[in-house]
C-alpha cells in the first residue's frame, strides 16, 4: 500500500511503506502511542504485534527497566514539588528529556504521589480526588470521588497487565485507616476501587492483630510497600508487625517481623518488594541486614531468612569524596574524630527487580549499594539539608519500552 | 554504451527531474546502491532520475561529496555538516528522504528518518496526516472513539506542518 504526496508542480512523490516504518522506528514510544490513530496502515505498523517489523513487536519486553525514582518532600514548604532522578547515569539517555518535562507538568497539578506500581503513579490532590498517571504517555485518569472520608489513610495500589497482547492495564486501589488502639479483635473499614467496575466499594473487615500495639502514623509509610500476587504489605515505622491485605479473598492479617537476636524495630528499618519477594532490612546507621520472607505470602506464619549483612558505611568511607561526602568526612577528621560519625544511612529503598541492590540515603546523597559485591555508586544529590531528606519517600518508576495504557 | 573518462577518473551524468544535468565523478555515486548497480551492470554514462527534483539532487550530491571526504580528523566538521544538511523546511526534508530511499544511500537514509522523526514527534495526529497527505480511513465511529480515548493526541502543534 502506498501513500502519495502531491507536490506543487503536480508531480507525485511516493511515501512507500519502508520509509514510514523507518521513521516510526525512530520515534519515542510516547509519540507512537498518539500516532496509532493516524490511519489503519499506521496502526498496523505501530501496534500489530503479529508483524515482525511493527514497532510493538520490536520494542515489547515483558520485563521493565528500572529507570529511576520519583520523590516528594512532605515536610518542607515546597512539599508539592515532585522530582525525579535516574537510578544510574546509563539509563538517563533513554527518554530522559521528555520524562523530565512530563514530571514538571505533573507537578503543576499540585498533586501528591501516593504509590507507584508497574510504571504508573497513583496521585492524590488537595480535594481528595485520586489520579492514575502514566509518566511515559502523560495519560492521566481521574477516579470517581471516594465514598468515605479518611484522614491520612493507608493506601495500596496494584497495577497489572492482564492480557499480554493488549497494552491496557487494570488496577486496584485499597484504602483504610487503622484504629488508634488495638483490641484483641478489631474491625477496619476498607474502601477498594477496581478499574473493571470503576466504582469504590466499602467493606468492614475483621483484623486479627497479634496482641496490642499502638501504631505511630507517619506519612512515609502510609502507602503500601508493594504487592505480590494481589497481596499488599504495609509496615509502619516503629511498628512491631507488618500489615498484609489479600485483595483476592479480601482478608487482613498481621505478619511478624524477622525474629532474630539482632532485630530491633526502629524508624529507619525498611520493608520492600523486589522481583516478587518480600524483604525486610534493619538499618543500624552504619550496617544493614536484610531478610527475605521464605514462607508463602498468604501464610499467616512468617519465616524469614537472613540473606545479607554489610557494613555499608565502611565501604563508603574508603572514598567519601566519590559520593559527595568528602567535606563532611574531612571536617570530622580535623576535629580528631576518625570513623563514621555523622555518616549514616538515613533511609533505603530496594531495587524493584534486583534484590541485592539497595539505594541508600546517606546525608542527602543517594548511593546505590550492591550487597553481593560491596560496590557503592553515587546516584543523586537531593540538594537539600540532610535532615530533611530522611523523610523523603522514593517511588520506583519502572519504564516499559512499549508504553502501557490506562 | 561506454562510459566517458577524463584521465583516471570516470565521469557520470545525472539528470534531475527538471532536465538539469549534474556531472560528477563516478566514484561518488557508488555510495548509492541503486546507482552502483546501474553503473556496474549496464556501464551507463548518463542516468535519468526524473522523479527527483534538481534542488533535491543538488543537496544529495553535496552530501555525497562531503561524505567521500570524511576522515577521522574531520569527523566533527562532518557532524556539523549533517546537522545543517537536514536543517531545511520539512517539505524539502521529506523530498530528500524519499529520494535517498529510492537511491538507497543507507547511512544517509537512517539519518534523514531520524531527522523526520525528531520534527514530527510532538505533532498532533491531524498535523501528521497533513504532512504525509494521509486521509484517515477509520470510520467516524472509530475516529470519535480515538478522540475520546486519547484526546491529547489531537491537541497542540496543529497547523505547523512546515517546520
Amino acid at each position: 500500500m502506498k501513500r502519495l504526496r502531491r507536490l506543487s508542480n503536480n508531480r507525485v512523490v511516493e511515501f512507500c511503506e519502508d520509509i514510514i516504518i523507518n521513521i516510526l522506528h525512530c520515534l519515542p514510544s510516547k509519540s507512537l502511542a498518539r500516532f496509532n490513530c493516524v490511519s489503519k496502515d499506521w496502526h498496523k505498523y505501530i501496534a500489530d504485534s503479529s508483524l515482525s517489523y511493527s514497532c510493538r513487536f520490536r520494542r515489547w519486553r515483558p520485563q521493565p527497566n528500572l529507570i529511576g525514582f520519583f520523590y516528594q518532600s512532605w515536610e518542607t514548604p515546597k512539599r508539592s514539588q515532585i522530582r525525579f532522578f535516574f537510578s544510574s547515569n546509563e539509563v538517563n539517555n533513554i527518554d530522559g528529556s521528555s520524562l523530565d518535562e512530563s514530571v514538571n507538568s505533573l507537578g503543576r497539578k499540585r498533586v501528591y504521589i501516593v504509590a507507584s506500581s508497574n510504571g504508573f503513579l497513583l496521585c492524590n490532590d488537595l480535594t481528595g480526588v485520586y489520579y492514575v498517571y502514566n509518566p511515559a504517555t502523560r495519560q492521566s485518569l481521574a477516579l470517581p470521588k471516594t465514598q468515605i472520608d479518611m484522614t491520612d489513610p493507608f493506601v495500596g495500589f496494584i497495577c497489572k497487565v492482564d492480557d499480554p497482547n493488549k497494552d491496557v492495564i487494570s488496577f486496584t486501589i485499597v484504602r483504610y485507616v487503622m484504629p488508634l488502639v488495638w483490641e484483641f479483635l478489631s474491625t477496619i473499614t476498607i474502601e477498594t476501587f477496581s478499574s473493571e467496575t470503576n466504582v469504590w466499594t466499602a467493606n468492614i473487615k475483621i483484623f486479627e492483630p497479634i496482641g496490642l500495639w499502638l501504631p505511630i502514623l507517619d506519612k512515609k509509610s502510609s502507602s503500601t510497600c508493594g504487592a505480590i500476587d494481589g497481596v499488599l504489605f504495609w509496615w509502619l515505622e516503629n511498628g512491631r508487625h507488618i500489615t498484609a491485605y489479600d485483595s483476592v479473598d479480601k482478608s487482613f492479617w498481621a505478619l511478624e517481623l524477622p525474629n532474630d537476636e539482632e532485630m530491633v524495630p526502629r524508624r529507619s528499618c525498611y520493608l520492600g518488594i523486589s522481583s516478587g519477594a518480600l524483604y525486610f532490612a534493619l538499618n543500624l546507621g552504619e550496617a544493614i541486614t536484610v531478610w527475605r520472607l521464605e514462607s508463602n505470602i498468604r501464610s499467616r506464619d512468617a519465616v524469614w531468612v537472613r540473606i545479607y549483612k554489610a557494613n555499608v558505611v565502611s565501604t563508603i568511607l574508603q572514598c567519601p569524596e566519590a559520593y559527595g561526602l568528602g567535606v563532611n568526612a574531612l571536617s570530622l577528621k580535623e576535629f580528631g574524630i576518625v570513623g563514621s560519625i555523622g555518616i549514616k544511612v538515613q533511609s533505603m529503598v530496594i531495587h524493584p527487580a534486583i534484590p541485592h541492590i539497595f539505594y541508600l540515603d546517606v546525608r542527602g546523597k543517594v548511593i546505590s549499594y550492591d550487597l553481593e559485591t560491596d560496590i557503592a555508586e553515587f546516584v543523586h544529590d537531593f540538594g537539600e539539608y540532610w535532615w530533611r531528606t530522611q523523610h523523603f519517600k522514593l517511588f520506583a518508576y519502572e519504564w516499559h519500552q512499549w508504553p502501557r495504557l490506562l | 554504451m561506454a562510459s566517458s573518462t577524463t584521465g583516471e577518473k570516470k565521469i557520470l551524468t545525472l539528470k534531475g527531474g527538471d532536465n538539469e544535468e549534474f556531472i560528477l565523478e563516478e566514484s561518488l555515486v557508488l555510495q548509492s546502491e541503486l546507482l552502483k548497480n546501474m553503473v556496474k551492470e549496464e556501464r551507463v554514462s548518463s542516468i535519468p532520475l526524473p522523479s527527483i527534483k534538481s534542488k533535491t539532487l543538488v543537496k544529495i550530491i553535496e552530501y555525497l561529496k562531503k561524505h567521500a571526504e570524511l576522515t577521522p580528523s574531520n569527523k566533527e566538521e562532518f557532524k556539523n555538516f549533517e546537522k545543517e544538511f537536514v536543517n531545511v523546511v520539512l517539505e524539502e526534508l521529506l523530498d530528500i528522504t524519499v529520494a535517498v530511499n529510492y537511491l538507497k544511500i543507507n547511512g544517509l537514509l537512517e539519518f534523514c528518518c531520524q531527522a523526520v522523526a525528531d520534527r514530527i514527534k510532538d505533532k498532533s495526529v491531524e498535523a501528521v496526516r497533513k504532512i504525509f497527505r494521509i486521509e484517515s480511513d477509520f470510520t467516524p465511529e472509530e475516529e470519535s472513539e480515538f478522540r475520546k480515548e486519547t484526546p491529547e493526541a489531537f491537541e497542540g502543534d496543529l497547523d505547523d506542518t512546515t517546520n
